[in-house]
């Protein structure tokens, strides 16, 4: 410390002082002079004892300066850790705030597919209600349609057998013309009586589909459920267009169990929806994507319900067509293709009668899926052994 | 007034001062070492015909005509003539009576006495509560009494003090001097000059004047480490008095011994738990710098002064050391009045702030004037035997 120098560095100075003064008082000095004496040696104790006292007293404020400095430090470090714990829980309020900002999201776009889903049963059942009307007084001049147009072709046949004598008669080339005449009629009334069976087929459908659910749940080997329908909708491809080409693979869950399901209903939900996957994947292998036309049905056992995959490599589901793919008549096939009821009736079956879920996966010009999900609360008991995969 | 001052080594010297004083004192301001007998030394001034207001003391003071002299081991004395019927003294034998009790009877023993009280009072050192004296005193003479004073000493043996008037003595009492302040104007100030440095502290366990820990850490710990002692024992170090917040003004508290045992420390006043404080801290020159400055506001708000008494904290005269002197002269020199005191074990008095309170290593200054109109002259004179 300065001051402590400064006491240090003036010591000899003070000790020179000092013997000065006792040399001085031998002497002997006279009564005028010890007295002059006397008060530099009390100035002298005075001095030597405020220089004693500023180096205690900076030693002591150093001292002081310290703590109050350490104190200052202190606070400085307990200030700065609460700042820092302050923001950490800001931090942690904010990641809580998020979360559950996105709890509220998830909860809120729960909210719309299931407002979604209610609009859609709403559809379903008015036109249930519409449908089974409407069916029901067309079912009958249907009827009679294709009736008379049977009934037409016979009499056509037994029209030319009639008149083949009495043509063969009248010469070859009149015979010709009236032989064109009846290939010609007996093609139309063919064609009304196609196309009133397909009329027919749609009035089924719709009935179908307003129908309700009669049918009961029982334990089913789901597995085999799947197989059945695999093989029903291929060969109905394949009866309908010679040239369809799909293979079809199968994954099956040996540990699937029986699953409790109506097997009726819910096989023609499976047969719609692999049906779309056939003529989705042989649309593909025969223009897009140009690849071997590849279908594949897997199903697996989840903790509370059963999964079944069905995935083709056709052209997928353009994203502005996801949303409309269950409506029922919505299709883009070919007028006389499709009638664009299948996946509604599948919705329908999957959504409404066994409470499960039906959703899509899809990229374009790659793949679609289509994921179905039966709940299964309780594990149904495996009444039916599965059938190990047909691969 | 006239008035004198005596400054004497021993009984003897002071007999033959008195014989050569020039007027009739009526009282006698008395301050005497230990080492002579109380009784005895009253006897003298009794015998003279004066009224004693008495006192052992750790250090006398008697200043005049630029002549100084602090003595040890001496009688010192201030003589006045104020009428007979303008004061009175009244000793008080504690007599297992608190020391607010004790303040309690001496206020209204002077407020009884006359109309317009003004008291000096003087206590046993080491039995009384000076806070609650001053307490008590306050009680029944008034908030606004003038009231100066300080607790005998024994020069630093912590044994055994005395006060003492003409009739008797006590070593574990009190004893005042009223004025009748109509005829005997009484005024002073208590300054300190004690400047407070480092952090506020708190006192956080205390019992009286004992303080046990200050900052949640024993308080001998902290001086020890803070002044840097090496020995329990060295404590009695005046230069680093607390610095005691009051919430307004502040007063000084001088640490006296340590209790090595609890590593408390006894302190010459009242530190109350909860209380913040602060170490204080001057080299010789500015404590008396300051002080003097406040002494001398109080001189020019005072007007002049028949004798001056000074009462001022042993721990102080510590303190200042070979410096003391440097502070008791020039107070002397504002007035140029007489002046006695003493250094004790404590002190009582108005600050410049105004409160009446219970110090430690303060200087007390008061002024004594007469108020009558009769002319005696300037009848001061000092007597050295
Ligand atoms: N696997 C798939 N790949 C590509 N598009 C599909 C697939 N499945 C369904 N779609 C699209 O969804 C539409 C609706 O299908 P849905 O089964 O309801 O009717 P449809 O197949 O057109 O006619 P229907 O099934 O009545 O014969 C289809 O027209 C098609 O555009
Ligand atoms: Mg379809």
């Amino acid at each position: 410390m300065p001051d402590n120098a400064m006491a240090s560095d003036i010591g000899p100075e003070l000790d020179v002082l000092r013997s000065a003064l006792e040399a001085l008082a031998a002497q002997g000095a006279s009564e005028e002079m010890s007295g002059h004496l006397a008060a530099i040696e009390k100035a002298y104790q005075k001095l030597l004892f405020s220089l004693d006292r500023a180096r205690k007293d900076k030693e002591v404020q150093f001292r002081l300066l310290t703590r109050t400095t350490t104190d200052l430090r202190t606070a400085l470090a307990e200030t700065e850790d609460r700042v820092r714990r302050r923001t950490r829980q800001l931090q942690e309020r904010t990641e809580e705030l998020g979360a559950s900002n996105q709890a509220l999201e998830q909860a809120l776009a729960d909210l719309k597919s299931m407002q979604a889903q209610l609009v859609h049963s709403e559809k379903m059942a008015s036109l249930g209600q519409l449908t089974a009307g409407i069916a029901h007084e067309i079912k009958n001049p249907l009827n009679f349609v294709i009736n008379f147009a049977e009934v037409s072709l016979d009499l056509i046949r037994e029209l030319r057998a009639e008149l083949r004598p009495m043509l063969a008669l009248a010469g070859s080339e009149r015979a010709s013309v009236a032989e064109e005449l009846l290939v010609d009629l007996e093609q139309n009334v063919g064609k009304v009586r196609e196309h009133g069976g397909r009329a027919d087929g749609i009035i089924r459908s719709m009935l179908l589909h307003s129908r309700g659910h009669s049918g009961t749940f029982q334990p089913t080997d789901l597995n085999q459920l799947l197989e059945e329908y695999a093989k029903l909708a291929y060969h109905g491809m394949r009866a309908q267009d010679s040239g369809f080409q799909v293979t079809i693979e199968t994954a099956l869950d040996p540990g699937l169990g029986a699953v409790n399901v109506v097997p009726q209903d819910l096989g023609r939900a499976l047969l719609n929806v692999i049906h779309n996957a056939c003529y989705a994947a042989d649309a593909g292998r025969r223009g897009n994507t140009g690849e071997p036309g590849l279908v594949l049905i897997s199903s697996r056992k989840l903790p509370q319900a059963v999964e079944v995959r069905v995935r083709d490599n056709g052209n997928g589901i353009p994203p502005e067509l996801r949303e409309k793919i269950f409506d029922p008549f919505f299709t883009t096939k070919p007028t006389g293709v499709g009638t664009g009821l299948g996946l509604s009736i599948a919705f329908e079956i999957v959504v409404h009668q066994h409470h499960g879920e039906i959703r899509v996966e899809t990229e374009p010009g790659k793949f679609t899926e289509f994921i179905l999900k039966i709940p299964q609360p309780v594990a149904a008991p495996a009444a039916t052994a599965a059938k190990p995969s047909a691969g | 007034m006239q008035s004198a001052i005596i400054s004497a080594p021993g009984p003897e010297a002071v007999k033959s001062a008195l014989q050569s004083l020039a007027f009739q004192p009526t009282v006698a301001l008395v301050f005497a070492s230990i080492t002579h007998s109380p009784e005895s030394v009253a006897q003298i001034f009794a015998q003279a015909g004066m009224q004693v207001f008495g006192a052992t003391s750790a250090g006398e003071i008697a200043v005049d005509r630029g002549a100084s002299t602090i003595a040890e081991r001496s009688i010192t004395a201030l003589v006045l003539d104020p009428p007979r019927s303008s004061f009175a003294t009244q000793l008080l034998p504690a007599n297992g009576r608190s020391s607010i009790e004790l303040g309690r009877v001496a206020g209204e023993w002077g407020a009884a006495t006359f109309l317009s009280p003004a008291l000096l009072v003087v206590a046993s050192g080491l039995t009384t509560d000076g806070e609650q004296l001053v307490q008590g005193i306050l009680e029944t003479a008034g908030p606004d009494v003038p009231l100066f004073g300080g607790l005998a000493g024994d020069d630093i043996r912590f044994k055994q003090t005395w006060v003492f008037d003409a009739q008797g003595a006590t070593d574990g009492g009190a004893l005042v001097l009223a004025f009748d302040s109509t005829r005997v104007a009484v005024s002073g100030v208590a300054t300190s000059g004690w400047t407070a440095v480092g952090p506020d502290m708190t006192v956080t366990s205390a019992t009286g004047n004992i303080v046990h820990t200050i900052d949640g850490q024993p308080a001998l710990d902290i001086y020890k480490e803070y002044l840097g002692l090496t020995n329990d024992s060295d404590i009695l170090i005046p230069e680093y008095p607390l610095q005691l917040d009051r919430g307004g003004h502040t007063v000084m508290r001088a640490a006296l011994l340590p209790e090595p045992a609890t590593r408390s420390l006894i302190y010459a006043g009242t530190v109350p738990q909860g209380a913040t404080v602060r170490f204080s801290c001057a080299s010789g020159i500015e404590i008396i710098d300051l002080a003097l400055e406040q002494v001398r506001q109080f001189r020019n708000q005072s007007g002049p002064a028949d004798a001056l008494v000074l009462f001022s904290c042993k721990g102080r005269h510590m303190a200042l050391g070979p410096l003391a002197e440097d502070e008791v002269a020039p107070i002397q020199a504002l007035w140029s009045a007489p002046l006695a005191g003493f250094y004790t074990y404590g002190e009582i008095g108005r600050g410049p702030e105004g409160q009446c309170d219970f110090h430690n290593e303060t200087c007390v200054v008061v002024a004594l004037k007469e108020r009558s109109t009769e002319t005696n002259g300037s009848g001061n004179r000092q007597v050295h035997a």
